[in-house]
Order: structure tokens, then sequence, then C-alpha cells
């Protein structure tokens, strides 16, 4: 089936098989920082921003997407310009594998979006839903606070 | 996960979604957030009729009583201005407590109360909030849809069969709820899940507890009984009291991740926590 | 000034001279954090994983894996099979040569039992392999996998290792083929056994004031690396194959796959690309075998993925164990005696049976001088998971044990529990007792702690966490509170075994090639190995290019395992480095010289990126490089570097926490958590930082929510996220790393290992914990609420009756 949506801002028309998830159709077209780790929703590996809210995208059949917003990972920055939470995992030393860091910014990114100046609860609650085994959180957390600290009040980023 | 799907629908009225829910047998599904449609029983689905654009998500208040669509997300839950009051503060903490950010994006009313196997937070608190269900089947060819009470016990799940939840209506007035659960890490589906409300001059109380064949949502009426005595004036030792009469009407379900006496046992305990939220007293002494 | 004779026969250790902590001030590219080489790419979500290629006709695998613990496989029909569209390839025992094999990604060769077979005629445990079906489409796989009519013959099952052990349990390696070292018994379900006195050890338990045994038991621990296991092979254009893999050890998963494919090493090309986590999990040859198997057999590009079920059943565990630790020590407080017998299960293969094992004693035994030491082991094989390495590699389990039994002894004595280990813990110039009796499979080489910060350690983790207020907290009520803590050691490299090597060339704008075997699975060796060579060549790390880990393109390296990268290959690395500054001081000197400016040679330095004359004058080793490819005395300045140490430096380190403990509910919440960590000089200290806080975060799980749990029938109940719990961010406590320096005459700029220590310590430490808070001493991982409430209930009930 055709599915036309809108990823990293440009509108698609992709063909997709009716049980294609949205990471499988994601990474097809090419978009690989969306990862695979648990296909069941429970660790972030693949989160996405579908209308600019953080949704697993193992859970999200891309048919389910049609009409939607997508925003990857690869949406938010590249080489020449990355978005200041993807610099503030790095300047931070918040990356070890790097296997769950695009979710974990994702995940930031909705957050930051609509609460720039989280308390370190609610980054912490952000991030709950992102496994890490090798950072133990604690230098995601302070890159996402990082980030927050540079927020002036009320403006979202 | 490997799908056999099929076919993928998107009606647009609880009329087309439920004509075509019959007229696939049991090989349709309903998919609202899809949180569980990657579990393993979902891979023999072969069609799933998707109810996002049905006009299922909206948030109406009365004054004596709120209508949350179906398809309300539990992340809108968590925030939503019409919760904001002591009497729902169970509804807020359940939906808070299921899984993470993500996945209250994606999770709906609907859905946890459709999937619920005695793992859910949010039907425990739907239950002693008083929570009426506006359910609509297709009844020889015909769309009824009926108000009825949150249905609990073994025939809980039955009682949804076939039947499409569209909304859930919650009684308003003063009082206050708690809903106390408890996980082995922050992020767990709840080893025991107790809500308590008070609402009418009345104590509410309801449990979910898990177990193999005996997913088990109740109310536990007999503490309630007690417990709706104190809401004038309770005794220096109601706390013992109360933890004696939940553990007398509290399942003793057991399953790979607790023994059925540690669960009735911490059942309790989360009984009497909620209800000393509720009457405003230290829930740990 | 140094002497490069590394791994030299007479075992003459390699130092970096005599260095001390002073030198680290000058250092600038070492004691830094600079952003790592990789972080970028990967925030940016770039494809650089196994799993992150897709080719021109690539095969899908997926495998049928048993339902039974035990059985034999009488027939496979895969017909039906075969007539599912897309199906080209279905591999099973009856069509691969069953060639036995360990799938332990360890040296040649391997201290692991050879009990494993592609595929066998048997099965062994509930998520086995059986067949494996390669297809155009993951689902044309899967469909065809379920077609698979398989005739089993189910045999009784044993899942604990004590039945294991008696006489009549089902004989679960009943194949002649399979071998072990000796103490392998299979016909008593026996993979690995050892015993070892040193001292006479009766003579000094009956010398004992006071002697004390106890039993404790440890679990399974999943890895739970996010990224699964992933394999893409292909044929190249010269028709060798390619195997791009997730692992730890690409060079000894080319050698095992020529061997157990019959395919000549130089026909396979092992390439890791970026890893996303190993954890021990991915020093296996789980799962290349397969799609290398279907390549060779299509000619077609062929990829293997698990899916996170397929990963807890059916990869590797950390081993189980049951242990009983006995000491014995005098009233004044001094031990005199340590024995430690330890019964752990490896379920249905012997991956790491014995050196798991054997590390549990050896990180742990000679933590604290005593007279006499005594380890007794078996290995038994089970009809469950297999278990394998796992970071801390016996090293977690054995902490338990011992740091609990530590406290126990204080208490015994009266002793503060810190002040007890101050006294017995080993310094400065101790001998590691056991080093040679519990070698790599064989004899190990004598070893003696230099660089050695326990002290300070402890001392400042006491001022972390404020060890004052530990007769303060509030130990009454319902929630409580109490503090552990636990003293640690770990290892720096298999001693005599783990070698590294480096290569580094010079190019015309003054950077770096930088070829190295070793595996970053995302400890940052990438980074570290970079801070060496930019540190020896007085560059800045952004000079270095590093690339790692691709049989045909770099040199050998043992792998990522045993704490070995930054200690072993770091001074290879260095040992390369330090050949290349003195070629291009020859160099310079040459051209000084040849343009009629000669110079002392011996008075060269290099210093930012160019060889200086006491005079001023310098010469850019970009100049240099130029002038060396095409103007006066052509040749590429490049050189290489091995590196093999007879020495293993322990890091130490002593961790503390906070907890409270709800009585009530048995929840037990870490409140802080502070480790102190003397790894020698921290190469790169953020880096540093983040393992101990991740390998700490990842032990609390295993302390207290990892469960990993079956049925009566050997299934394993907990196969996803959902049901096996490990530490979210909401879980985290309050953490603070310190890192204590020191200097490691032998390791690269004073380093040692940091990566594996961490993992040790939060079992004991929070056991130790909790029974301060509540008075009650808990023996068993993980510590579920069940646990603490039964064991409340069961002291109130006590309580009551006396």
């Amino acid at each position: 089936m055709k599915i036309e949506l809108k990823v990293n801002g440009k509108d698609v028309a992709w063909d997709c098989a009716p049980h294609e998830f949205l990471t499988e159709a994601l990474r097809r077209h090419g978009l690989l920082g969306t990862k695979r780790g648990c296909e069941s929703g429970d660790c972030g590996a693949c989160s996405v921003l579908l209308d600019g809210e953080e949704v697993p995208s193992c859970l999200v059949l891309a048919a389910q997407a049609a009409g939607h917003e997508v925003t990857t990972s690869e949406g938010l920055g590249d080489f020449a310009a990355p978005h200041p939470l993807q610099q503030a995992f790095v300047d931070h030393t918040a990356i070890q594998c790097g296997f769950c860091t695009p979710g974990m910014v994702i995940a930031a990114k909705a957050l930051l979006d609509v609460e720039p100046r989280p308390s370190e609860h609610a980054v912490r609650e952000c991030l709950a839903g992102h496994p890490c085994r090798c950072t133990g959180y604690v230098k995601p957390i302070q890159a996402v606070l990082a980030v927050a600290a540079t927020n002036a009040g009320g403006e979202a980023r | 996960m490997y799908l056999a799907l099929q076919r993928y629908s998107r009606p647009s009225t609880v009329h087309e979604c439920l004509e075509l829910l019959h007229a696939q047998g049991g090989r349709a599904a309903l998919l609202s957030g899809g949180t569980d449609l990657n579990a393993r029983e979902h891979e023999a689905l072969t069609h799933v009729i998707d109810l996002q654009a049905l006009p299922l998500a909206e948030v109406r208040a009365s004054a004596d009583s709120l209508r949350l669509g179906a398809r309300v997300t539990l992340a809108r839950l968590r925030r939503e201005p019409a919760l904001a009051r002591p009497e729902l503060a169970a509804l807020r903490e359940a939906a808070g407590a299921y899984a993470v950010v993500a996945l209250q994006n994606r999770a709906t009313l609907g859905g946890r109360i459709m999937v619920d196997r005695g793992t859910e937070d949010l039907p425990t608190a739907l239950v002693a909030l008083g929570a009426e269900l506006e359910l609509a089947r297709r009844v020889d060819g015909q769309i009824v849809t009926e108000r009825e009470p949150y249905p609990v016990g073994q025939r809980a799940r039955a009682a949804l069969e076939g039947a499409l939840v569209c909304a859930v209506v919650l009684p308003l007035g003063t009082g206050r709820s708690a809903l106390r659960r408890f996980g082995r890490t922050a992020v767990d589906q709840p080893l025991a899940s107790v809500a308590a409300a008070s609402r009418a001059g009345a104590i509410h109380l309801a449990a979910n507890v898990q177990g193999p064949g005996a997913a088990d949502l109740r109310t536990l009426p007999r503490s309630e009984a007690l417990a709706s005595a104190w809401l004038a004036g309770r005794p220096a030792d109601w706390r013992a009291q109360a933890r004696v009469a939940l553990l007398g009407e509290l399942a003793a379900c057991e399953d790979p991740w607790a023994s059925g006496d540690y669960r009735r046992d911490l059942s309790a305990t989360l009984g009497v926590r909620a209800l000393a939220a509720v009457f405003g007293e230290p829930e740990i002494v | 000034m140094n002497k490069p004779i590394a791994g030299a026969p007479d075992g003459e250790a390699w130092d970096t001279g005599a260095g001390s902590l002073g030198e680290v001030d000058r250092y600038t590219a070492v004691g830094k954090s600079p952003e790592r080489v990789d972080a970028m790419k990967l925030a940016l979500g770039k494809g650089t994983y196994a799993d992150d290629v897709a080719l021109e006709g690539m095969l899908h695998l997926k495998l049928l894996w048993s339902p039974h613990a035990h059985a034999r496989i009488v027939s496979i029909d895969t017909r039906e099979a075969e007539k599912e569209p897309g199906v080209r390839c279905i591999l099973h025992h009856g069509n691969v040569a069953r060639i036995p094999y360990t799938t332990a990604g360890q040296g040649h060769p391997e201290p692991s039992p050879y009990d494993t077979f592609i595929f066998d005629r048997k099965v062994r445990f509930v998520g086995d392999r059986v067949a494996c079906v390669a297809a155009d489409s993951p689902e044309a796989a899967a469909r065809a996998v379920a077609k698979i009519k398989v005739a089993y013959e189910v045999l009784p099952a044993v899942l604990d290792p004590r039945q294991a052990l008696l006489p009549g349990a089902p004989v679960i390696h009943d194949e002649p083929e399979a071998t072990g070292l000796p103490g392998f018994d299979k016909a008593r379900n026996i993979a690995a056994a050892m015993e070892v006195d040193h001292g006479d050890v009766d003579a000094a338990f009956a010398r004992a004031d006071l002697v004390l045994e106890r039993a404790y038991s440890v679990p399974y621990q999943a890895h739970c690396a996010l990224e699964p296991h992933s394999a893409v092979t292909w044929l190249d254009e010269d028709d060798r194959l390619v195997v791009r893999v997730a692992t730890q050890v690409p060079f000894h998963s080319r050698r095992i796959l020529a061997r157990i494919l019959e395919v000549p090493v130089q026909r396979i090309r092992v390439v890791k690309p970026r890893i996303g986590g190993g954890f021990g999990g991915k020093q296996e040859i789980l799962l290349e075998d397969l799609p290398a198997l279907v390549t060779l057999r299509t000619r077609r590009p062929a990829r293997l993925v698990l899916t996170r079920a397929e990963e807890i059943v059916s990869s590797r565990l950390r081993h189980p164990q049951l242990l009983r630790w006995k000491s014995g020590v005098m009233k004044d407080g001094r031990l005199v005696a340590q024995e430690l017998e330890v019964l752990a299960n490896t379920g249905a293969y012997g991956a790491h049976a014995l050196t798991v094992q054997t590390c549990t004693a050896g990180k742990t035994l000679p933590l604290y001088r005593a007279e006499a030491y005594r380890f007794l082991m078996k290995t038994v094989y089970t009809n469950l998971p297999v278990a394998g390495a796992f970071r801390g590699y016996g090293g977690p389990q054995g902490f338990v044990a011992l740091e609990s039994h530590m406290d126990e002894l204080a208490g015994m004595l009266g002793m503060d529990p810190v002040e007890f280990r101050r006294r017995n813990v080993v310094g400065p110039g101790d001998e590691n007792a056991l080093a040679q009796a519990l070698g790599e499979g064989k004899e190990g080489p004598p070893q003696r702690f230099r660089s050695c910060a326990m002290q300070e350690c402890i001392d400042r983790g006491m001022a972390a966490i404020d060890w004052a207020r530990r007769p303060t907290l509030p130990r009454t009520g319902t929630v409580r509170r109490g503090m552990g803590m636990s003293c640690l050691m770990h290892g720096s490299g298999i001693p005599g075994v783990d070698m590294g090597s480096a290569r580094v060339k010079l190019n015309e704008d003054g950077s770096f090639n930088l070829h190295v075997g070793a595996t970053d699975i995302g400890t940052g060796s990438d980074t570290i190995l970079s801070q060496i060579a930019a540190e020896t060549l007085a560059v800045p790390v952004g000079k270095i290019v590093i690339y790692s880990s691709d049989t045909d393109h770099t040199p050998f390296d043992t792998g990522a395992y045993a704490s070995s990268t930054t200690y072993i290959t770091g001074v290879s690395v260095k040992k390369a480095c330090e050949g290349v500054r003195r070629q291009l001081e020859d160099a310079a000197a040459e051209m000084w010289r040849h343009g009629g400016d000669p110079c002392d040679r011996a008075a060269l330095v290099v210093k930012d990126g160019a060889v200086c004359r006491p005079d001023g004058q310098r010469l850019s080793y970009a100049d240099i490089c130029l002038s060396t490819f095409y103007t006066h005395d052509q040749h590429q300045i490049m050189d290489h570097g091995s590196h093999m140490s007879f020495e293993c430096p322990p890091p130490f380190a002593a961790h503390f926490a906070e907890v409270e403990v709800d009585t009530e509910t048995g929840g037990v919440k870490v409140l802080k958590y502070v480790a102190a960590t003397d790894c020698g000089v921290a190469i790169h200290p953020k880096s540093c930082e983040g393992q101990t806080e991740g390998g700490c975060v990842q032990a609390m799980g295993y302390a207290l929510s990892e469960d990993l749990t079956f049925d009566a029938a050997g299934r394993t109940l907990t196969d996803g996220f959902r049901h096996y719990k490990q530490f979210s961010s909401l879980d985290l406590p309050e953490f603070q790393t310190i890192l204590v320096p020191s200097f490691e005459p032998s390791g690269p700029y004073g380093a040692k290992s940091v990566s594996e220590i961490p993992a040790d310590g939060p079992g004991p430490t929070l056991l130790n914990a909790i029974a301060d808070a509540i008075g009650i001493r808990i023996r068993e991982l993980p510590i579920t609420p069940e646990k603490v409430r039964r064991a409340w209930l069961a002291k109130q009930a006590e309580e009551a009756r006396s």
C-alpha cells in the first residue's frame, strides 16, 4: 500500500506492506539512526517523533503514520549542524556504544520542546524508556540538563 | 517481529469500524495505541482496524461527571486540566505509572482497558473511581451503545468481547483518591496495584493482581464497608484492622515474579497506604 | 630508556620507565577527556553497526529453536518449509559438518570444552539450535521455520546443578567427540573442575581463633546489550568470505570460523563495525557461522540478527553459582585462612566454564592477606540456557561471597567492617598468592602488586558517603536506612596470553593512520588508543585517524575482554608510536644534514607536531613527510608494535552505598552510591567515570531486580525487557565516581584497567547496606522485595517467640 507522510520535513509517498512497522520503513529508506533493540516498545532505541511526540516506531505500523509527520535523529542535525542535544551528548561523554543515543536524543528533544527547563526528575523520567547498559545514565542526564540550562525560560528549541 | 497482516483499515465512524470487525470474524483486531501490537499472540492477525480517525478523543466535563473518550492517551490523562482534582488523583497516578513516556504517548484509555490481564494500574483506579464504560456493539446488524458499570471479577474480559469501548464516564463530586502500586523497578508492571477513593460518604477500593488463570480485577466490599465507617473518625489501630480486612478478601495470585502470599501481603500494604492517602494520614509510620 | 621487550620469554616486565604520578601533569593528551573519536556519528545516528548494511540479494535467516530442554532429534522434515516461496537454504544437523568446537571467543587453544556443534542430533536446552532457514525476506524465513517438522525423543532433563552431579542424572554431553581440559568429566556433567591449595590450609584453620562458614547463591544475568547479536556475510569480488559481525573478538572469530566452516583463514575477512555493547556476550562465536554457511552455499549475502527474546534465551548469560566461603581469623582481626568452594552452572554448553570460575577465585581470594588459601570448583552442565563471559567474569559472583563474609566476620569480632578490611587488605609490594595456580587454563605467571591505592579509595569513599553518619541512620519504623561497603580488585588483561598490536603511518599533513586489532565495543578504546598515540607523537588527538578490528587491514589483537585493551593494546600503540617518533627524528636529522645544517640527533625532541632542535629550529611532521615521500631519502615513515604482558596489575576499588528498605513491601531503594577506583592513570577520565557508572548500574540490577526465571520444563519466562528488569534512569541513585590516581609502571602512561571492576561491587555493597539497615543478612541475589519481606516477617516471628 502507498502511504503518504512527512519525514524529517519532506513529503514522501512510500510503498509499505500492511504489516511493516515504521522502524522497518524508516530503515529501508536509509534512516538508520532508528535502531531495533527489542521490537516490543521496551528499549527506546527506535524512538521517533510522531507529530512532535516521542513514540516507539516498532509499535507503530507504517500505515498508522500515514498523514502524520515523523522526525528521526537524522532530522535533528548533521555533521555540519548537530542539534544542541546531539552536541551535548558528545560533549558530556554521554555516548559509549551509542546504540541507545539517537533514541535518548529524540526523547530529550520531545521533553524540551514542551518543557524547556525540566527538573532532573523529569529528565530521568524522559530517559526511563531508554535502558542503557553502558552509561548508567549519569552522563546522559547531565547532557540533557546542560542543554536545558541554556534554554531561556519558556523558549522551546 | 513477523506479522501476518494483509489489511489495514482506518474507519472514520464507529459504525464502519464495527461492521469491519464483524465482517472479519476473529482474524481482525481493533488497533488503538498499538502498545501491545507486537506481542507474540498477535502474529496470526490478518487485519487491523485502526481507531485513530474515530471521534473518540474528547474530554467532556459536566457538573457531576467526566466523560473521557476512549482514544484519550495516558500522556494526556497526566496533564489534562479536567483531571486536576484530588478525587481523580488515582487516575493520574495510574496513567503516570504506565510504562514509559513513549508508550504513554501511544497508549489509550480504551486500549489499556481492553488488554488488561490483571496487570494494569488503570483499571484499578477506574473501578475505585466508580467508572462506567460506554460500549458500542453490533447487535443484529445495528450498532447499539450502552453505558455499563466497569466489569470486574473473572468474567471481566468476556464482558468486553466484541465491544468497542467508546468512552469512560466518571462520577464527579468531592473526595479524594489514591493509587498505590509496586513494581521491581521504576519501570515495571505492578506486582500489585490497589486504589482507594472516597465518594459520596463512602470508601471504594479496587485491586488488580495478576497470576496465571487468576487475572483478577476486583472490588473489596468488606474492606470498603469497614473503611467507610472510618471517614468520620478512625480507631488508633485502623491500619491493622484494615490490613486484616484486606488480607481476608484479596486474592493470592502467584506468577513467576511473586508468590501468592507475598502478593496478597503486598496488596494489603498498598491498600492500607492508599486508604491513608485518602484519609489524609501518613502512609508510612 | 624504555625496554621494548614485551613478552620476552624471560618474563621481564615491560615498563614505561621510572614513571610516577608527577609526570602526569606534563601529559598533553593523556589524562584529558577529549571528544570521543566516534561520538558525533553515533549521536547523529549514522548507520555504523553490523546490521546497518542492506546488500543486493541478501538472504534473511531465522532459526528454529528447541522447544525441549533435552531431546534427541529423531527426524527433521523440511519438505513443506522448502516449498515456502523465497526459501533458498535450510541448514540442520543432517546437512552440516559435525565438528566439535567451543563458541567461547578465547585464545588458542581455548580453555573451554569442545562440546558444541553447528547443529547437533541432540538439543540440550529450550532455545538450542535445531535448524536455520535462509529466505528472501525475514517473513518468508519465519513462515518456513514454522513449517519444519521435527520429531523429538524427549529425554529427562536436569535443571539444578546439584542434581546434575548425582549418580544417575541425565548425561547432557553423551556424544563421544566432546573433550575438555583436565577435570572435564562429561559422564558426570562436569564441564570444568579445579582444586587448589596454597599453604597449609588445614593447619591454618586449626590455628584460627574463629572460623566462619557461609553459603551464598548468585543467579543468571542477561547482558542486555542494546544491539542484538548481528552478522551480515557476503562473498567479495575475489570470492572471499566477508563477515561483518557484532563481535568482541574478530580474530578469534576468523580462526574458529575457518575451522568449523573448513575454509582457510586466508579466505575469510572478519570486519568489526561499530558494536552496540558487548559486556562479554559478544566474546563468543555465537551466530556468524550460520550466515557464513548460507553465503558459502548460496553465494548470496546473508543476514542474521537475533530478536530480543533470542538474545536472552539463546545467547549467553552470567554463570549462576552456589558459593561456600570459609574463613579463619584471629581475635585481633588478622585473617589466617580463606577457603572458597564454587559450584557453577554453565547451562547446556561449557563456554568459559573453567576460566570464569577461576576468576571467581583469582579476583577475590588474594585481596586479603592470609597464610593459606583453598579453592574448590566444579562447573556443571544443566539443561538450561548457556552461560559465558560477562563483565567481571566471575568476579561479581565471588565478591558477593567474599565481601558479605568480611562484614560478617567483622561483626563477629566486634570490629568496624572498614577497619577490619583495612587491616587485612593487600598493599603495594604484596604478592598475589594465587596468580600461578589460577592461570588461563594453565599455570599463570607470578604476580606482585605494584600500584595500589586501596587505602586511599577507602578514605575518599568514606568521606564522600559520609560514613560517619552510619550510626545515626534511622533504623526504627517501617522504612529504615543503612550503609554498606566493599573492597574490590580485578585484573588488567590475561597475563601471558593477551596480545595486542598496532601499526602507525605518517601522512603528508602531519596526521597519522593508527591501525589496531583492538575492538571498541563502546568502551572508548578507539579514543583512548588515539590519545596514547597523540601523547607519544606529540600531536593533538585530532591528528590520529584510527581504524580498528578488520582482520584484513589491522594487525592482530586477542579482543575486547578481560579488561585488556588499554593496558595491553595501549602499550603496543605506544611502542609503534615510539618507533615512528624515532623515524621522524632520524628523518629530520637527515633533512638538516642534507641541507647543510647538521644537528645533534640525540638532542632532538618532538613537540607540537614537529621535530625540534635545542636551537629552536623545527621541522613539522608534514614537511618531513612531504620530503620523505617525494624529495629525499624517500620512504614511508611507519612502524608497528606488539605487546603482551606477564603482569596483570589489578585496579582496586572501594564501593559505598546508602539504602532505604521498606520493611512492609520489601522494596530496597538505593539512595546513594559511591565508587572510588584506582585504575592507575586515567587516560580518558570521563570514559573511566562512564565505565564505572555503567558497570555499577548494570550490577545494581544484578543485585536487586534482574531475575531470570524458568518454568519446570526449563523454558525462560523472562525473555523480554518487560519482565527482565534492568535499572532505569529513574532507579539510578545519586552517584559519585571518584578516580583515585596511582601510577602503574607496567601500563601505558601509568594506566591500569577500569571496565570490569565496577561490576564487582554493587552485589555485596548492597547486601551489606541492607544488613545494616534491617539487621538481616541476605546471602542470595537477586534481593527481590519478596525475599526481603519474607526475611523480615521471619525475623519478626522469631523475635516474637523469644
